[in-house]
């Protein structure tokens, strides 16, 4: 193993020296699995553990996706016996269909739970440390680029895993790792905490997108709390040691460039991004609806996940220059009435954005869903298509 | 009166080529006789003559080159049967030479009748010594033996020494020339003044840099072995002046991936074959990257490469044989050379202490410490952004040498020490640990170093009769440390080999045996730290330093090794050799095994030798990475073995021309191969293979190797080597059977070297050869905890890149003085910047892929003084 880590490292600088380069890893422009987050991410034996992913894929705006969850049972004793890391039944998925020993179907669609059997230490000495440390249940989400269906017949599912074999529908498989152990909850792993976005050092409301001058670039943090890399108690050969979790930070979008992939959240590291639109980066042309997605993924070095989803609007100048008149709220409806207002962008009652919030050219209004946990009288502002603030003096009164 | 004169010029005859360390000194001249008819007409001549040297020092052939008339030429022929050299030597081994020698036939006045002393006193003791000197080679200061002084009608011969003396110069300005084997003619005028010694010393320049001989200084038994000189090594592009570098263009080895430091001989893994400096085996070949091997070429005298079907002197390995044979120091004054190039400096100095003793001392120390970081800062400061060193390369050697040799015997007595350190550590990007984080980076690096010290003698013990005796005893360490911290896997050796072999020819029965011991104790203490190690067809879990597996273990292997090995060579045209080897290892395996091996080779016509072979080979599996470890490996597993099977023919055509072709087949069984956890092939239903190797594995390697030497004058050198080479082995358990990662069906390699006048040579070397293997990538998981794509692997090795073709050219420029000489060279490697693939680099989800390729081309500039 030692070898071939040394002969990666050498390929990879090799192949930089001599120029090799690709689009960055930050870039979604096809199907792609972005983080699986088990909730909790580590659990005792038995336990349900809850699964979500995250996943996109902008070269099918609109297209169908499947995801269909499988798990293996841990493998404890580390005899490599385990379907999940078998890399030739990852080559051919057909083979999951045959159900290989210890392989099980979870279920379909974005979510899934697994769970361990009670009995998975049997096999281990009631003394043994690994009981502590735990042992890893292996959860594959396979994402399909059609619809699956759910209720398809072992036949009918053979065949969709055909089509993924002979690379006639897209597919992306994504592995994740839940810990099981017989630890003291209050010893385990657990997601961390992800806190707001901030763009230029200022929090983004909660669900408003970012305005980006086309090419321009803007600097983007993210509050994680010191608390979301946990001090644990590892068991190496020489004895029991105290480590404390590494979290990292990981970003993605559909256009723009990131001056880093990565970064250690511990040091509230400022990333720079670069809207499309840029003369560094010409091939990174403005998107034809100047929108975009941007998520940032967190990790702990245990296995912890949490994600964050984004959008940003590339500023048009030449868009319509709306006026904002009268705001109301129907039920979980905030309706705002004034002229040309399919210039607006966002609209932010408080420190929020209104959820799924758009121009409804049959109302003539911008009409949005009341953002959760925004309550009382708040200011309204808005933000528009030419990336400018507008902050008319009206107020709305939320139950 | 009849004088006579010897010129000897050694030919430089291209045969074998091998270097002359001892030219013929004339012992006993023979004076030829004056025809009478011309004498009495006062007609003088010159008979230039080719004459053949043996080994004895006496002339088995005399054949006149340039007539001086019928009657001259029979004279000097019958004259030259009569004269008596000291033997020759070829790479430090008595051996028949060819020189020119020039009869000359000068009618000389008579000399004046002896005038009685006109004082009465002593009687004249004739003419004094008046004219001594010393000749030497201009640069090397080497004496001249053999070198003709004419002053003033008067002749001395040159001893071993290049000493020489002449009695009677007149008095007044006299022109001295001399005439030397192998170097220009030299003339100087002298003042010779009355009752005085004239002391000189000349410095002659060589007119030929790289003279070699003669014929085969050695009866060849082997059926598959190339031998290369000194001069054959100085002179290819790309190798830097590296006997052992010179090899990797040799057939049966192919090109190293990357032009790296391996060893690939016969598609073998590196562990398959052996390397040899004065029969003990050194574990490490090459410093990093292949730059230059770990024991200075400039102490080897002689390098012989076996790619198979050796003979039973040496065992514990199932490829190939690199043997070097280190040179006795200098017993001819202080010698040495001084090198530096971009990659390392090196030097050596060598020196007689007595009439028997001599010493030398050499060493290297690579510069890529400083280099390499300098060159990837100023050259790929991309790379330098996401990888670099943690450690530059760092590596150095030494040899110490004292050796007594008994003059103008083959006893000796030696003590060598030596040795090779490497360190050197990547920095990168965490790939376990989502360390792509900046500023997180680890190192994952090497570091080995091995000592030998070495006791040698070759003793004669009768009538044909001769005990060699080589024994080590050495401290080796390697180390390897990954890129995650606390995983590592040290192994500390002490090996100690004792090696004895009685050697006896035995005339009468045209026999010739070698018998003797080769036992290797190597106690070894591994400390390792490491996950345990995931099979082939296995995914890497992201968390494996969760799960360390600490090891310390202390472990003696003993390997015995007898082996009997015995020539019969009943005619001129038949040689058989067959041998029996007895190997094992005791207390790991404790296992015996034994080995039977068969040559032969037959010459129906003198310049053509048929040649089979067949043999077993067995070795243990390597136990240096843990493989018989009972935490890592597996102490059950077998002795890998193979068979070799070769059959070729060598031809000499007109001493111009060698040709040496032959097929080959070798089967490969009880592999050593990691076990296949579940799935396709898998293991774990094979009762005790749970460990994490077993010996199922097996494979098969065959080809055709073809080597053209061509030396169509003194001043070219070259050849052409051809294999065509496959190597295939088992995959999944059996379930496939492929070619093997170092397949490579196609070699061809064209070495040429020319001298020109002024010191100028100009060596090139061409290469094509099939392009690398890869594994191709059929697809990749991902890793959502790691945040990484784990590549799903095609077939092993199944993806063959574009051929290689590489041209390097290097020219040398040797200004030479009195004392010494300087050599100014540049190597430019792929001159014509190709951009050969060497492997596949992918993009973070394997989805697309560029070529990584080999090196751009590469200029590299040194110089050498030599004194």
């Amino acid at each position: 193993m030692i070898a071939r880590a040394l002969g990666v490292v050498l390929v990879v600088a090799l192949a930089q020296g001599c120029g090799a380069s690709f689009p960055p890893e930050t870039l979604v422009d096809s199907l792609r699995v972005l983080a699986v987050t088990a909730e909790p991410p580590e659990v005792g034996p038995g336990e349900p553990s809850s699964l979500s992913v995250l996943y996109a894929d902008p070269s099918r705006v609109g297209g169908a996706s499947t995801v269909l969850w499988v798990g293996c049972e841990p493998d404890p004793q580390d005899l490599g016996r385990s379907a999940c890391n078998d890399a030739t039944i990852l080559l051919q998925p057909t083979k999951i269909s045959d159900y290989p020993q210890g392989l099980q179907l979870l279920g379909f669609g974005p979510r899934a739970s697994y769970k361990s059997t009670a009995q998975v230490f049997d096999v281990l000495d009631a003394g043994s440390p690994l009981r502590q440390s735990g042992t890893i249940g292996q959860v594959m989400a396979l994402v399909v680029g059609e619809a699956v269906d759910p209720s398809a017949t072992a036949d009918k599912l053979r065949g969709y895993f055909e089509r993924i074999e002979k690379k006639e529908t897209q597919a992306v498989v994504a592995l994740t790792r839940i810990l099981v152990s017989e630890k003291p909850q209050a010893d385990r792993n657990t997601n961390p905490p992800l806190g707001r976005l901030k763009v230029g050092g200022a929090p983004l409301p909660v669900g408003a997108r970012l305005r980006l001058e086309a090419g321009a670039t803007v600097d983007l943090s993210v509050d994680v709390p010191a608390s979301a890399a946990q001090t644990y108690v590892e068991q190496r050969p020489t004895g029991p040691v105290t480590r404390t979790e590494k979290v990292v930070g990981a970003w993605y979008s559909t256009r723009g460039r990131f001056d880093r992939e990565r970064f250690d959240v511990s040091g509230a590291p400022v990333t720079r991004f670069t809207a499309p639109g840029s003369a560094q980066f010409p091939d990174d042309l403005v998107p034809e609806r100047r929108t975009g997605s941007l998520w940032l993924v967190v990790r702990d070095d245990r296995g912890g996940q949490a994600f964050a989803s984004h959008s940003f609007f590339i500023c048009d100048a030449a868009a319509a220059q709306p006026k904002i008149l009268q705001a109301s709220v129907s039920g979980e409806d905030v309706i705002v009435t004034g002229e040309r207002l399919e210039g607006l962008l966002d609209v932010m009652v408080g420190d929020a954005a209104l959820v799924r919030g758009a121009y409804d050219s049959v109302r003539q209004a911008f009409v949005g869903q009341r953002p959760a946990g925004v309550s009382g009288r708040v200011a309204l502002t808005a933000t528009t298509r030419r990336c400018e603030t507008l902050r008319p003096p009206l107020e709305l009164t939320l139950p | 009166m009849a004088r006579w004169l010897t010129l000897a010029l050694l030919l430089a005859l291209p045969a074998a080529a091998q270097t002359l360390t001892k030219a013929p000194a004339l012992l006993t001249p023979s004076e030829p006789r004056f025809p009478p008819a011309r004498l009495d007409a006062g007609v003088g001549a010159s008979v230039v003559m080719e004459i053949d040297v043996g080994v004895d020092g006496r002339v088995t052939k005399a054949t006149v080159v340039q007539s001086g008339g019928a009657d001259f030429d029979l004279a000097a022929v019958e004259a030259a049967q009569g004269l008596r050299f000291s033997p020759a030597e070829v790479d430090g081994q008595p051996a028949p030479v060819r020189i020119q020698y020039t009869s000359h036939f000068v009618v000389k006045a008579a000399a004046p009748d002896a005038t009685p002393a006109l004082d009465g006193g002593a009687p004249d003791a004739g003419p004094q010594i008046n004219l001594l000197g010393v000749l030497r080679t201009a640069g090397n200061r080497e004496p001249i033996a053999g070198a003709i002084v004419q002053a003033a009608g008067l002749e001395a011969l040159s001893d071993e020494r290049g000493r020489f003396e002449l009695a009677g110069v007149p008095v007044g300005d006299v022109r001295i020339t001399v005439s030397a084997p192998g170097h220009a003619p030299f003339a100087e005028t002298e003042a010779i003044r009355p009752s005085e010694r004239t002391e000189v010393t000349y410095y002659l320049s060589r007119t030929s840099a790289n003279e070699t001989v003669v014929r085969d200084v050695r009866e060849r038994k082997e059926v598959a072995q190339v031998r290369l000189t000194t001069a054959e090594i100085r002179m290819i592009p790309g190798t830097n002046n590296d006997a052992f570098r010179v090899v990797q263009n040799l057939p049966g080895v192919a090109r190293s991936p990357f032009g790296g430091g391996v060893l690939v001989v016969r598609g073998s893994k590196a562990w398959d074959s052996r390397i040899y400096v004065d029969e003990i085996q050194i574990p490490q070949l090459f410093h990093f990257a292949g730059l230059t091997a770990t024991f200075n070429s400039a102490t080897i005298e002689r390098i012989g490469f076996q790619p198979g079907n050796f003979g039973a002197e040496f065992g514990r390995s199932i490829g190939g044989l690199v043997q070097g044979d280190v040179k006795t120091p200098s017993k001819s004054g202080v010698h040495g050379y001084a090198d530096v190039n971009v990659f390392d400096v090196s030097a050596l100095v060598e020196a007689p202490v007595s009439d028997s003793w001599s010493v030398s001392a050499s060493g290297r120390l690579g510069l890529t410490q400083w280099v390499l970081p300098f060159a990837l800062e100023t050259f790929a400061p991309r790379a330098q952004a996401s990888a670099g060193f943690g450690l530059a390369p760092e590596y150095w050697d030494y040899q110490l040498r004292a050796e007594r040799k008994v003059p103008n015997t083959k006893d000796r007595l030696f003590v060598t020490l030596f040795g090779s350190s490497d360190r050197w550590a990547f920095l990168a990007p965490n790939p376990l640990l989502d360390g792509d984080v900046e500023g997180n980076v680890s190192a994952a690096g090497t570091a080995q170093l091995y000592n030998r010290l070495v006791f040698g003698a070759d003793v004669r013990l009768g009538d044909g009769l001769r005990f060699v005796s080589r024994n080590a005893i050495g401290f080796d360490v390697n180390r390897q440390s990954g890129t995650v911290q606390e995983v590592f896997f040290e192994s500390r050796q002490l090996p100690i080999q004792l090696r004895e072999r009685l050697v006896w020819d035995v005339a009468s029965a045209k026999l010739s045996f070698n018998v003797g011991l080769d036992a290797l104790v190597t106690p070894t203490w591994f400390d390792a730290q490491r996950p345990p190690v995931f099979s082939p067809n296995q995914l890497p879990e992201p968390y494996v330093t969760r799960r360390l597996v600490a090891e310390q273990e202390r472990t003696v292997f003993v390997e015995p090794g007898l082996f009997a090995d015995a020539t019969w060579t009943p005619t001129d045209w038949l040689l058989v050799r067959g041998g029996l080897r007895v190997d094992g290892e005791l207390a790991v395996m404790r296992k015996l095994w034994l080995n039977p091996r068969l040559a032969v080779r037959v010459t129906p016509w003198k310049p053509l030798t048929f040649k089979a072979g067949a043999a077993m080979y067995e070795q243990p599996p390597d136990y240096r990475t843990g493989q018989l470890s009972a935490v890592f490996g597996n102490p059950g597993l077998l002795p890998e073995g193979a068979w070799h099977f070769t059959a070729g023919a060598e031809a000499k055509l007109f001493e111009l021309l060698e040709v040496d072709l032959q097929g080959y087949y070798k089967a490969l069984f009880n592999q050593a191969r990691q076990t296949l956890a579940s799935g396709l092939g898998s293991d774990l239903s094979i009762p005790g293979a749970a460990t994490r190797f077993t010996s199922s594995g097996y494979g098969r390697a065959y080809g055709l190797e073809a080597l053209v030497r061509v030396r169509p004058t003194k001043h070219f050198l070259g050849w052409v080597a051809y294999s065509l080479s496959r190597f295939e082995r088992d995959y999944y358990g059996g379930v496939a059977f492929a070619p093997g990662p170092l397949d490579q069906p196609h070699n061809l390699i064209v070495v040429a070297s020319v001298t020109f006048p002024l010191g100028f040579t100009l060596g090139g070397r061409f290469r094509v050869a099939s392009g690398p293997l890869v594994t191709p990538i059929a697809g990749a998981l991902f890793d959502t905890n790691a945040n990484q794509y784990i590549p799903l692997p095609g077939l092993p090795w199944s993806e063959r890149l574009p051929t290689f073709v590489q041209l390097d050219l290097r020219l040398d420029k040797r200004f030479t003085f009195k004392t010494w000489s300087l050599t100014a060279y540049v190597d430019v490697q792929n001159v014509t910047n190709t951009q050969n693939p060497e492997a596949r680099f992918y993009n973070f989800n394997y989805t697309r892929s560029a070529f990584v390729t080999g090196i751009p081309i590469l200029p590299t500039a040194g110089l050498r003084g030599e004194w």
